[in-house]
């Protein structure tokens, strides 16, 4: 009862005109930054740092924390229109997004995707009222073992992005591996792949290589046919049909609760939980095969993951002041420029503001969909414009997201490359989503294996000792047991190409 | 494509020889910017208080001061470019102090620079790195440490920000000037380094003081030692390892660097105005704030603690290397 007390005094903090005009600015400038390409809540939060500096604290944390939210679901918005992730976490929603925008059918993923992201924000949230303290210390338990072991289910999930062929979803994703491997060596300082380019060093950033397979790969594609519109389908309906809310309403519950969980453990990232989901509900799909051509699970689950997961992502910053996320960190950052310093003392020292911050969070996911929901109708018009108008703005903005991200031209390079290699995949029919998954695990996974064999003095006893790092790789390998039966009915059953 | 690319180099030629020739005279040449380059990522430690930082050299000097985030390759991308740029003092960069010794002394990295390929300007802030343990380690002193890790060499882990990051560097002058090996893992960034220790999967932490600060008043950390030549008022009660008997003197030493060749008037009237915005009150609790300690150098300092600090870390490069 304590909670709802603190929690009454929580919202009328947040209703206050002040706060509530900053956490509404907040999802402003977080859809904005979200539809942005390459520009990315880590980089909107950061530039706005310096502005709250002058701000109440309270309002600054507020603002800040909306951009992160926010920002999730503005990349909704052009992955499912343009079919270019705003944000790494909506490279997944491109999949079925677009299929459905072509089908005429975006004003209803639009639709679903916001409203799951409050759903999702909104469980969330009162996850971090009511589970906060006594959860944050299962967070810790996931050392580089625990890490690794989770990477390993990642992984093994990229069987079940595959579409028509096995082989071609394990080359896809044997490729992603390969690019994640550029960069110099965590360990030991070496160079793989850098070809003596010191833009390399730090590997291939996962944003462009997004944006580059199927931003400027579906452009490629556009260009090729002569149509004068992007798409032939008529805008059907804006609203979801009651056919979408019952494939919709168990994908969000899902994604609320992947979401949320993953972001209880620091360092993962936003994109995982929205691949876990993605794959989820593929695989609890009675017509997995219809996945990718406009299924509407596969934007809800997604979408509702990372706004779940990015207000959970909060819980490791209050409860033990370790920021999960880049955004997170930053958000951390506004904190101690406060004078705030994030962790086990914020409850009991900050009580005020720790508690109008998380109200603002249940405020924040209200305007979110408030101001999104109206605007759906004006978003998709932008469907109705001339294709050699659209496409050029898309690649100007791809353009520019790209030069963002570093500023430096390499990573605009980066980004036509792998817009080439997006269009050649689609001509061949090999599927996008495994590299994707690969780029940005490849990397997570080979520094947490390391780090496990440097504790372990190199004994891979470590991974099986660990009860949670155990619990995993059993699902993992349930996962692959399970796929490679599929696998093997499938040869005996009919002309399967493998 | 040469055609295209010729009137344009001709037009930026045309551009920028005008702002050389009255460099000297004054500096800073009136309305034209200085680019103020920040080698790391926006929101940052280094980001945040050269904007600071900017916003005061803009009222000291009287042209606009722009923050340019060029993140990259632990700061080398930025610097790489840095040093090919016109020595006229409107390009600027921070550099980190050991990071930059570790770029060109580490054949592995291979930078195409050295000391000499830079004009220190001014040392804005040192962050020094401290060693720290779980409140319950077994380990509660640094001689402890050193004696358990003299019985089981190579086998207690500390966890680090990164391969040759200040903090792995921090280890590395213990080792050698307490004749020990530790096991280092190495983490990607100071928070995950932290959380290792705080979820007991390392026994060690090596950081920096803002990593041990808040764990230490929550009393999780115990902080073994600080690896400067005072103590620091962020940790109150925790003496230097030096006075320990240990005598490591590692920090993260940032300070702002122009490329070799600038004039020397044209570095007096950029030295002077960073010493100011140093010195006055709003910077320096908004310093405090951040969690670092201003401490300011004049460029002679700067370079003579530069070269030191290459001279101390570059034959343990070289036995790293060698392994």
């Amino acid at each position: 009862m304590e909670t709802l007390h603190l929690l009454a005094g929580g919202i009328a903090g947040a209703l206050q005109p002040t706060n509530l005009l900053f956490a509404f600015l907040g999802c402003v400038i977080g859809t904005i930054v979200g539809i942005l390409p390459g520009i990315g809540p880590v980089a909107g939060t950061a530039i706005l740092i310096p502005l709250t500096a002058s701000l109440d604290p309270t309002a600054a944390i507020i603002m800040l924390s909306a951009i992160y939210y926010g920002a999730m679901y503005g990349g909704t918005l052009t992955s499912v229109l343009v079919n270019v992730p705003g944000e790494a976490a909506s490279a997944i929603t491109c999949l079925d997004g677009y299929a459905m925008a072509k089908q005429g059918r975006a004003g209803a993923a639009l639709t679903i995707a916001a409203i799951g992201s409050f759903i999702g924000g909104s469980i969330a949230t009162m996850g971090l009222v009511w589970l906060a303290l006594p959860i944050s210390s299962v967070a810790l338990r996931f050392g580089p073992p625990e890490f690794f072991a989770l990477m390993v289910v990642g992984l093994s999930l990229v069987t079940g992005l595959a579409s028509t062929s096995l082989v071609r979803a394990l080359l896809s994703a044997t490729f992603g591996l390969m690019v994640a491997m550029v960069g110099v060596d965590p360990v030991v300082g070496g160079q793989r792949f850098t070809f003596g380019q010191v833009d390399l060093l730090d590997g291939i950033n996962v944003v462009s290589v997004a944006m580059g397979l199927f931003g400027i790969g579906e452009i490629l594609l556009i260009a090729e046919t002569k149509a004068v519109q992007v798409l032939d389908a008529k805008i059907r309906t804006l609203m979801p049909t009651k056919q979408d809310w019952q494939d919709s309403w168990a994908p969000i519950l899902r994604g609320t609760g992947i979401g949320f969980f993953i972001g209880l453990i620091p360092g993962i990232g936003a994109v995982v939980p929205t691949i876990i989901s993605y794959v989820a509900e593929k695989r609890l799909s009675r017509t997995p095969e219809k996945f990718g051509t406009g299924m509407i699970a596969g934007v809800a689950g997604p979408e509702t993951a990372n706004n779940a997961y990015s207000n959970a992502s909060l819980v490791p910053l209050f409860t033990l002041g370790i920021p999960g996320s880049p955004t997170v960190a930053i958000i951390m950052g506004a904190f101690m420029m406060n004078g705030l310093v994030p962790g086990p003392l914020l409850f009991q020292e900050h009580s005020d503001l720790v508690w109008t911050v998380i109200a603002s969070l249940f405020v924040g996911n209200v305007i979110l969909v408030i101001l999104n929901l109206p605007l759906i109708p004006l978003w998709v018009m932008i469907l109705k414009a001339p294709q050699s108008v659209l496409c050029t703005l898309i690649l100007a903005f791809c353009v520019l997201g790209a030069y963002t991200l570093s500023g430096s031209a390499f990573d605009i390079i980066v980004m036509a490359l792998f817009g080439v290699l997006g269009y050649l995949f689609r001509k061949l029919d090999i599927p996008l989503a495994p590299m994707v998954l690969t780029v940005i695990l490849g990397p997570m996974m080979e520094k947490a294996l390391r780090q496990s064999l440097e504790i372990s003095r190199g004994s891979f006893e470590i991974f099986f000792t660990r009860p949670i790092s155990v619990a995993l790789l059993g699902v993992a390998a349930v996962f692959l047991i399970a796929s490679t039966l599929r696998l093997a009915s499938a040869v005996r059953g009919d002309d399967s190409e493998v | 494509m040469h055609r295209i690319a010729c009137p344009a180099l001709y037009l930026l030629l045309a551009l920028l020889p005008g702002a050389a020739d009255v460099e000297a005279a004054t500096f800073p040449t009136p309305g034209t910017p200085i680019q103020l380059i920040v080698p790391y990522a926006a929101g940052g430690s280094v980001d945040s208080n050269a904007r600071l930082m900017a916003a005061g050299l803009e009222k000291q000097l009287g042209v606009p001061v722009q923050v340019v985030n060029k993140p990259g390759a632990a700061s080398q991308l930025a610097l790489s470019q840095l040093v090919k740029t016109r020595p006229n003092g409107h390009t600027l960069s921070y550099a980190v102090l050991p990071t930059v010794v570790t770029h060109y002394l580490d054949p592995e990295r291979d930078a195409p620079y050295t000391r000499k390929n830079f004009q220190p300007i001014a040392l804005q802030y040192h962050v020094p790195a401290v060693l720290a343990v779980q409140t319950a380690s077994p380990y509660p002193t640094l001689r402890d440490l050193v004696a358990a890790a003299k019985a089981k060499p190579e086998s207690i882990t500390i966890s680090d920000s990164g391969l040759l990051g200040t903090p792995h560097m921090t280890v590395l002058v213990l080792e050698q000037v307490a004749g020990v090996r530790f096991a280092s893992v190495h983490f990607d960034g100071g928070a995950p380094s932290v959380t290792a220790l705080l979820g007991g999967h390392v026994e060690v932490l090596a950081g920096t003081i803002p990593d041990a600060v808040q764990n230490m008043k929550a009393g999780k950390f115990r902080v073994l030692g600080i690896a400067d030549d005072r103590t620091s008022e962020f940790l109150p009660g925790v003496e230097t390892m030096r006075s320990q008997g240990y005598d490591v003197l590692i920090a993260s030493s940032t300070g702002i660097v122009a490329p070799a060749g600038t004039p020397k008037d044209v570095v007096d009237v950029l030295t002077n105005a960073v010493k100011t915005v140093i010195a006055s009150e709003e910077v320096k609790k908004r310093t405090y704030e951040f969690g670092v300690t201003p401490r300011y150098m004049n460029p002679d300092e700067y370079a003579a603690y530069w070269e030191q600090q290459e001279a101390r870390l570059g034959p343990l490069l070289k036995a790293l290397r060698a392994k």
